[in-house]
């Protein structure tokens, strides 16, 4: 177990510590923030066609569902380097050559990333979040979109990570570079 | 302790597609030996040395280290293991010293340990003021240090090191050639090198590996002492004719150098000296210089290699 935990927390170090984290956090909150707003603006607007659906449904709902299209090209950009960096820089075979099982090689990179990606998750709830101090949300339909884009963006992380192991062509792999 | 076996290897096989790049070698290596893994480009040394650490998967054969086969007890076999492989495994982006705290959290090192395992192993490596330097930041001689400090930091009873001097100058050559000597006091050490006389100056044991089959494995002094032949620079201030030298008992070949100096081959090692300073001192030859070439492990692995000896006498003039 203190392996998964130490591969988790290099993995989710290794996206801070060069501009590649920062970078893929700020643009995708920059995105989102951008549909917020057009969404929030259009749903204000007199006569729109939002009248009478509620704000989370609009808004939220709105937001995440872009969320979830935005992460589907995002996230082999974070995922695809998991595996593919190690071979590319031969650091694997520090890997493989520790005590450590490859159960735990891939939990462990793999809960580094959702690490990541939780971040990013909150980052983009705070967005929502920010409404409570003018109306009630309904925060049933926010956690169930929330679940709902996490749950997607799980299954894309450990596909795409998973699918890295294959792929150690630079040119192919470009998702994953600095 | 000195005789238990830490690494067998039995009957070891790799094949990539086709190309067998090792076929059916075997070997052990004791406690306190330190085995000089010599071999031309291909022949199969770094795969050899990633099997053993389990990077690599061998296409038969098996490999058991500290008695934990390297397959079925992976984990276990592995703790025992420290790996340097050709181009070092390093994170450029980290310090050294979050690095070495990376690698100790990997190989299990007790939290209460970890700071202690990092201090040993960083002034082993003379790395001591470089902890919080960006590994990227150093140069190619150190980043080579920083990879040897991951590979002895848990204090491993196997540390496999291939081509360790790559990179390094000269004084960093020696202060390495001296720290695989004292790792080979208390561990089993395997060192891949290009450098003959690295290897006659800090291990015990040699194997010669071409083509994938094993062809020499013997002990660094009885390969020094057994050769058949061995090579002196003698220096005689009234030399003789060339025939004269010839003449003596057990000399095989001789070269003038200079008009002074002969290279002589002799047929027995440790009666040589002997040989040529009774002679001398009987004909009144006046000899005043008798150097031993040290170059039989290069002649033993060019003949092993290359199936050819070489002519060794235009090295000799450059030398003296």
């Amino acid at each position: 177990m203190n392996s998964v935990i130490s591969i988790a927390r290099h993995e989710f170090r290794k996206l801070f510590i060069s501009l590649f984290g920062w970078t893929i956090l700020a643009s995708v909150q920059f995105i989102l923030a951008v549909f917020f707003y057009l969404l929030l603006s259009k749903y204000l607007e007199s006569g729109s066609v939002f009248a009478g659906r509620g704000l989370t449904a609009v808004v939220v709902t709105g937001m995440l569902q872009i969320a979830g299209v935005v992460m589907l090209v995002i996230s082999p950009f974070i995922t695809m380097r998991s595996f593919s960096d190690e071979y590319r820089n031969g650091t694997i075979k520090l890997l493989f050559s520790s005590p450590v099982s490859i159960v735990a090689l891939v939990m462990g990179k793999f809960i580094g990333l959702m690490l990541f990606y939780f971040c990013l998750l909150i980052l983009i709830c705070l967005m929502p979040l920010s409404l409570t101090s003018g109306t009630v949300l309904d925060f049933g339909l926010l956690f169930s979109g929330i679940s709902g884009v996490f749950l997607l963006f799980s299954s894309v992380f450990f596909f795409c990570s998973n699918w890295s192991v294959y792929i150690k062509l630079k040119q192919l792999s470009c998702a994953g570079c600095d | 302790m000195n005789n238990e076996t830490l690494i067998e290897v039995s009957q070891l096989s790799c094949y990539y597609g086709d190309h067998c790049a090792v076929n059916e070698i075997s070997f052990s290596v004791n406690r306190g030996e330190v085995l000089g893994f010599l071999g031309p480009n291909g022949a199969g040394k770094s795969s050899t040395m990633q099997i053993i650490c389990g990077v690599l998967a061998a296409t038969a054969g098996s490999v058991v280290v500290a008695s934990h086969d390297i397959v079925e007890a992976a984990e276990k076999a592995k703790q025992h293991i420290g790996f340097l492989p050709e181009n070092p495994p390093l994170y450029k982006d980290l310090t050294v010293d979050e690095y070495l705290l990376y690698c100790a959290r990997l190989r299990k090192i007790q939290k209460n340990q970890l700071k202690q395992a990092m201090d040993n192993c960083k002034s082993r490596c003379g790395i001591h003021d470089y902890g919080k330097r960006l590994i990227a930041n150093l140069s190619k001689g150190y980043q080579q240090r920083v990879g040897i400090a991951q590979a002895i930091i848990h204090s491993p009873a196997v540390v496999i090191l291939d081509e360790p001097s790559s990179g390094l100058d000269p004084i960093q050559n020696l202060e390495i050639r001296e720290l695989i000597s004292e790792l080979g006091s208390d561990h089993s050490v395997i060192v891949s090198t290009h450098i003959l006389p690295e290897v006659q100056s800090s291990c015990n044991r040699v194997l010669i590996i071409n083509r994938g089959k094993i062809v020499l494995d013997e002990k660094i002094n009885q390969l020094e002492e057994s050769g058949t032949q061995s090579s002196w620079t003698i220096a005689l201030a009234r030399p003789p004719l060339l025939e004269e030298l010839e003449q003596i008992s057990g000399v095989s070949l001789v070269r003038n150098i200079d008009g002074r100096r002969f290279r002589v081959v002799c047929e027995n090692s440790v009666a040589a000296p002997a040989l040529f300073t009774e002679t001398s001192v009987n004909k009144n030859w006046g000899l005043y210089e008798l150097i031993p070439e040290r170059e039989s492990l290069e002649h033993t692995f060019l003949q092993l290699t290359h199936g050819e000896v070489v002519e060794q006498g235009a090295s000799s003039a450059e030398k003296t």
